[in-house]
């Protein structure tokens, strides 16, 4: 490379665009802040550019080789945000905890999801139904028959899964949009039955006094404490993911993903997995739900919108479709986003917006996810 | 070898709207035969392949798998179960995943290499020693047709004579009884297609039953034993490959009457 173009690149790539964001934040943030965001976005170009661009090239330093690659980061960057996930929330005020608490829900939420939506590439639009059936459940079984918190949670995760083998098997036989279609309808229906069903629900008013759990007597009531209930069910979930992302379960998935016709031809019974990975996914949406109302001791259909669920997919393809660490990223993003944001007041939503549709213009694939 | 027929397709028959794709085909297939269907375009060669893989449901007729076991109104995972593999017209990969994963999906239902989800999850010494040996056989099935070295890369990333051979070693891992290729030879050069017939002359001398569409005649009198010639959705001519050649209503197929 000569000299002229090396000087160009820099150019092209840093200078311009670390710029601008300087000059955008300025009127915001002031001189000195707009210094640190723009030498943030200079390391991020940095680190982008040479670990996930530059992946598997070799840079020549004078002797030195330097060959970037990912496995380093990745094998202790989650030792690394598991070990910092445990320590941070004992230095937070109680509303950050919240918003942690927030995160690892729709990681929890997001993954479940990534299971249909990445792994299989089936497209549902009401994932959010079986994170409400998981919270009635616990908040019906406690108000009408004095269940505790640990059955309803196997309960909860049950009779999800046992709904969505309802709704999974007229629908599977659709493809495409008219999945989507179908299970955005009993997302609604869903949603409208709890609204509705005034002798079992309470209609809208929804259903309040739900007890946070303990454990051998070890109140679990805090917030920072239920940060780590929840903290170790999303690391149990990973765990599990992962194990069934690198077995024949997972490889399954991925060739019904990548060729239906073929997978068949192979021997696979792609209705049967299709059902399973269904059935996982609505557990893990039921016991989710379970644990969001202890969390909030109270629960109503508001939380169950059709919004929620499009909030879920939207981690899920940000994070990049099919990627356990991307997905758990998109859910962090899109959480920990507008709370960052909430000190600009009126630019906030703006923000927010321009920082999506740029990832969706520049990196189509999602954060982490694999290039097409 | 001997004289039981692998499949006995009988009186099969499917209509499309008005047009009769297949009528009243039989054909008796023996074990240890490479039969080669032929035919002009539009003559239900690959039509015949969808339906006694499940992909079409033939609306008479009976296909008789083994002696005993009825394809007709099955589903295409279950007759792959019972050991037929099928290659398609224009190839039906994991384009994204790599070859050797290509290969391991397709010997992962086998009795031998399957596990639950509960061994998966717990990393059990099951789970390991089965992953190791689907592994293994998935790497003899890539070196058997001779695209070992290409392992870790994407199967979209082959040449197409290469996917071909990938689609093959993939059917190889099922082990399979019956192989159907539907046009395996189109689109090779004469290289490609020497290498070809190669591999399907190892494959049946392991005692797998090969039955191929092909256009070819040369490739087809090489290494076929017996062919039959569909026309219109009728079979029209059987034979040996030289007898074939001069069958009248043969020529007349593919040269037409006028």
């Amino acid at each position: 490379m000569s000299i002229k173009l090396i000087t160009k690149t820099i150019i092209k790539s840093y200078l311009i665009p670390v710029l601008w964001i300087f000059l955008i934040s300025l009127p915001i943030m002031g001189i000195v802040r707009s210094i640190i965001v723009a030498a943030c976005v200079l390391i991020g170009l940095l680190l982008f550019n040479i670990f996930i661009k530059g992946k598997g090239q070799v840079f020549n330093f004078g002797k030195h080789r330097f060959k970037p690659t990912l496995y380093f980061i990745s094998r202790y960057a989650w030792l690394f945000i598991l070990v910092i996930s445990f320590i941070l929330p004992l230095f937070l005020n109680s509303y950050d905890v919240d918003v942690f608490t927030s995160v690892l829900f729709y990681t929890m939420l997001a993954l479940g999801l990534n299971l249909l939506v990445g792994e299989l590439g089936l497209l549902n639009l009401g994932y959010i139904a079986f994170y409400g059936i998981g919270a009635y459940t616990y908040a019906i079984l406690f108000s009408k028959f004095g269940i505790g918190f640990w059955e309803s949670l196997l309960i909860g995760g049950v009779v999800s899964a046992f709904f969505s083998l309802i709704i999974a098997i007229p629908t599977l036989r659709l493809k495409g949009d008219y999945l989507a279609i179908a299970t955005l309808g009993f997302g609604e229906i869903i949603r409208i039955v709890l609204n509705n069903w005034n002798s079992l629900t309470n209609g809208p008013n929804g259903i309040m006094n739900i007890p946070r759990p303990a454990i051998f007597g070890f109140s679990l009531a805090t917030g920072l404490r239920f940060f780590y209930l929840v903290l170790v069910f999303v690391v149990i979930e990973i765990y599990i993911l992962y194990r069934i992302k690198g077995s024949r379960f997972g490889r399954y998935a991925v060739a019904i993903r990548e060729n239906e016709k073929a997978s068949e031809m192979v021997g696979i019974n792609t209705y049967k997995i299709k059902t399973l990975y269904f059935i996982i996914s609505a557990f893990i949406g039921g016991v989710a739900g379970v644990l969001f109302a202890a969390k909030q001791m109270f629960v109503s259909p508001d939380s169950f919108t059709f919004i929620e669920s499009v909030y879920v997919l939207a981690m899920v393809i940000l994070g990049g479709m099919g990627n356990i660490t991307g997905v758990v990223l998109g859910a962090f993003t899109l959480v920990i986003l507008p709370e960052l944001l909430r000190g600009f007041v009126v630019y906030r939503m703006l923000i927010f917006a321009i920082l999506l549709i740029s990832l969706m213009l520049y990196r189509p694939e999602g954060l982490l996810g694999k290039k097409a | 070898m001997n004289d039981t027929s692998i499949l006995s397709i009988k009186d099969v028959s499917i209509t499309f709207g008005g047009l009769k794709a297949l009528d009243r085909v039989t054909i008796d297939i023996k074990n240890g035969e490479v039969l080669c269907i032929i035919g002009p375009n539009g003559a239900g060669k690959t039509t015949l392949f969808n339906c006694i893989t499940g992909f079409l449901k033939p609306s008479f007729g009976s296909i008789i798998y083994n002696g005993t076991v009825e394809l007709v109104g099955k589903k295409p995972h279950q007759i792959a179960s019972y050991g037929v593999y099928r290659s398609f017209q224009n190839l039906a990969l994991f384009s994204h995943l790599s070859v050797l994963d290509n290969v391991i999906i397709g010997g992962l239902k086998r009795r031998e290499f399957s596990y639950t989800i509960i061994d998966a999850i717990f990393k059990t010494e099951e789970f390991k020693q089965k992953e190791n040996l689907v592994k293994e056989e998935a790497m003899d099935a890539l070196a058997f047709v001779g695209i070992v070295e290409k392992k870790d890369i994407n199967a979209g990333q082959l040449s197409y004579g290469e996917r071909k051979l990938l689609e093959l070693a993939r059917g190889l891992i099922t082990k399979p009884s019956l192989l159907l290729l539907d046009e395996p030879a189109a689109g090779l050069n004469p290289t490609e297609k020497s290498e070809l017939a190669e591999a399907i002359r190892k494959i049946h001398s392991q005692n797998i039953n090969v039955v191929l569409i092909e256009h070819d005649m040369q490739f087809v009198s090489d290494i076929a034993n017996w062919i039959v010639v569909l026309d219109y959705g009728k079979k029209i001519a059987e034979g040996l490959p030289h007898d074939i050649k001069k069958n009248q209503a043969v020529i007349e197929a593919y040269l037409g009457t006028h």
